[in-house]
């Protein structure tokens, strides 16, 4: 399982990974706490992670945004 | 909250976003990233001179000066740290002059390698080999260095366009195919560097000519100096420490969209530091030959104590007077990183980031820190910052080997710290309050 912490653009987020592949992983969205996002993602969680790291880096407001992205096998 | 948000995202992220992802702010970022080999060999062995090697120096002040191992020091082992320093920190401006031209090429998908080496000429061009100053730093003789920066930073923003514009305009040497890619590619750029190196040459033989100096001496004694002291006003130095944490507060990334004001300005006077005190220049000033009070290690030295918003001392609070158990959980997991100044950890964890009992005390405690870490230095009670240590320091240490061992700047920093506990202690107990209730 992947979570991603943000404070803003969360919806954005969930729009950019749910059911979408990236680099070979396909990303669903399970929930939200606060300002934590839940995704369920195949294969190497920690790969995974990365990937979600890179892909929100560079999306149009990635750089402007403060985040955290980890991980649990 | 949920308005204020909303508002955020929809006004303030796009603007923040256009100057995250702006390709020449972005440039300078990670040209002034790329250059950490070089920053920290030539910290280091500053650093060990400093404290160890030199007369001037730190271990000199208890051993005497005259000792047998200073003495023998400072001929024997001292010369090879500066050598290291002449290759390193020395080179700055030179360094950042290629690594701009590098990451400009490389993000128009261009020949970084070759769009790096004509920015270096250029730079060379404009006269950086020689630098004759009689009032300031006297013995830096050329501009390759922190006294080069602001030129250099120009240059390799101007150069690569030149250059890239002269390539896409198609003012290129074509070769048959036969030719191997490398050749052709040589090739390929002759004609775009040569027009860039005429344009350079054009801009220091008018500079020459109308003012009598290089553009290197103009811009020192014409720009450099005011732009320095403007970044000494107490006021310029508030309005940086309150923005970062309000910044990172709503959930933008401060660094990303400081850095590229803040590496060129604090950084190149921290550099200036170094070298001014390797000199064996003590004063503190905003004059010729004296040391900037406020440089980039003063925020890690002061301010950032366990990261932004000093949160070291929120997590010692926390532990201190919280009963909520899930915060004295995050605090617990947080106080090791917190020691090495990072604060993720507690910044979502608790969370801070957009929590409204905290958004005061994370605030406001870094401005009131920064006031305690720069009249401590502008009235010598603590030493101004002459050393490059790690931002991943630990607090107080780091003051006190950035400062090259001054008991008043370690002081300073657990004033600091002391200060921000108690700012942050009133709003932990209303956060207590909140998680009972």
């Amino acid at each position: 399982m992947i979570f991603i912490q943000m404070p803003l653009k969360r919806e954005d987020v969930i729009g950019l990974l749910n059911g979408a592949t990236h680099e070979g992983f396909t990303f669903h969205y399970l929930k939200q706490e606060k300002m934590k996002l839940y995704f369920e993602v195949d294969g190497d969680q920690r790969e995974a992670a990365k990937t979600v790291e890179k892909v929100i880096k560079t999306s149009k407001w990635g750089s402007a945004l403060y985040y955290q992205v980890s991980y649990e096998e | 909250m949920n308005g204020l948000i909303k508002l955020i995202e929809d006004k303030f992220v796009p603007i923040a976003a256009r100057i995250g992802s702006q390709k020449h702010l972005s440039a300078i970022r990670d040209a002034f990233a790329s250059l950490m080999p070089l920053i920290m060999a030539g910290a280091i062995a500053v650093l060990l001179n400093n404290v160890f090697f030199v007369p001037w120096g730190l271990l000199a002040n208890f051993i005497g000066a005259e000792s047998g191992f200073i003495v023998w020091a400072n001929a024997n082992i001292a010369p090879i740290f500066s050598a290291i320093d002449a290759g390193s920190l020395s080179i700055m401006a030179l360094g950042l002059c290629f690594s701009l031209g590098y990451k400009r090429a490389e993000y128009e998908g261009k020949d970084a390698l070759s769009t790096a080496l004509v920015t270096v000429g250029c730079f060379i061009v404009c006269g950086a080999l020689v630098r004759n100053n009689e009032l300031v730093a006297s013995y830096v003789t050329h501009y390759l260095g922190a006294q080069g920066l602001f030129i250099g930073l120009i240059i390799g923003l101007t150069a690569p366009e030149i250059y890239m514009w002269a390539v896409d305009k198609g003012w290129v040497i074509h070769l048959p195919e036969s030719v191997p890619p490398a050749v052709s590619k040589a090739f390929a750029g002759i004609l775009p560097g040569l027009l860039t190196f005429l344009i350079w040459g054009l801009v220091y033989y008018m500079f020459t000519r109308l003012t009598g100096l290089n553009v290197f001496a103009w811009f020192e004694v014409n720009i450099q100096t005011a732009l320095m002291k403007l970044s000494q006003s107490i006021w310029s130095i508030l309005l940086i420490s309150t923005l970062i944490p309000l910044l990172w507060f709503f959930g933008l990334h401060g660094a990303n969209l400081l850095e590229a004001v803040m590496a060129p300005v604090y950084g190149t006077l921290g550099l200036m530091n170094i070298q001014n005190f390797a000199e064996g220049i003590t004063k503190v000033g905003m004059g010729a030959n004296e040391l900037s009070p406020w440089v980039r290690g003063s925020w890690d030295a002061y301010v950032f104590l366990g990261g932004s918003g000093a949160t070291l001392a929120l997590v010692a609070a926390i532990l201190l007077v919280s009963k909520a158990a899930e915060d004295r959980e995050v605090a617990k997991y947080g106080i090791g990183c917190g020691i090495f100044q990072i604060n993720e950890p507690v910044l979502f964890g608790l969370p801070v980031v957009l929590n409204p009992i905290y958004l005061i005390p994370f605030v406001i405690s870094q401005p009131i820190m920064t006031l305690i870490g720069y009249y401590a230095t502008v009235w010598g009670f603590a030493g101004p910052i002459v050393n490059t240590v790690p931002w991943t320091t630990p607090p107080v240490f780091g003051a006190l080997l950035a400062t090259n061992g001054s008991i008043g700047a370690a002081l300073t920093a657990l004033i600091c710290l002391v200060v921000a506990f108690i700012i942050y202690l009133p709003f932990v107990m209303a956060a207590n309050r909140a998680a009972k209730k």
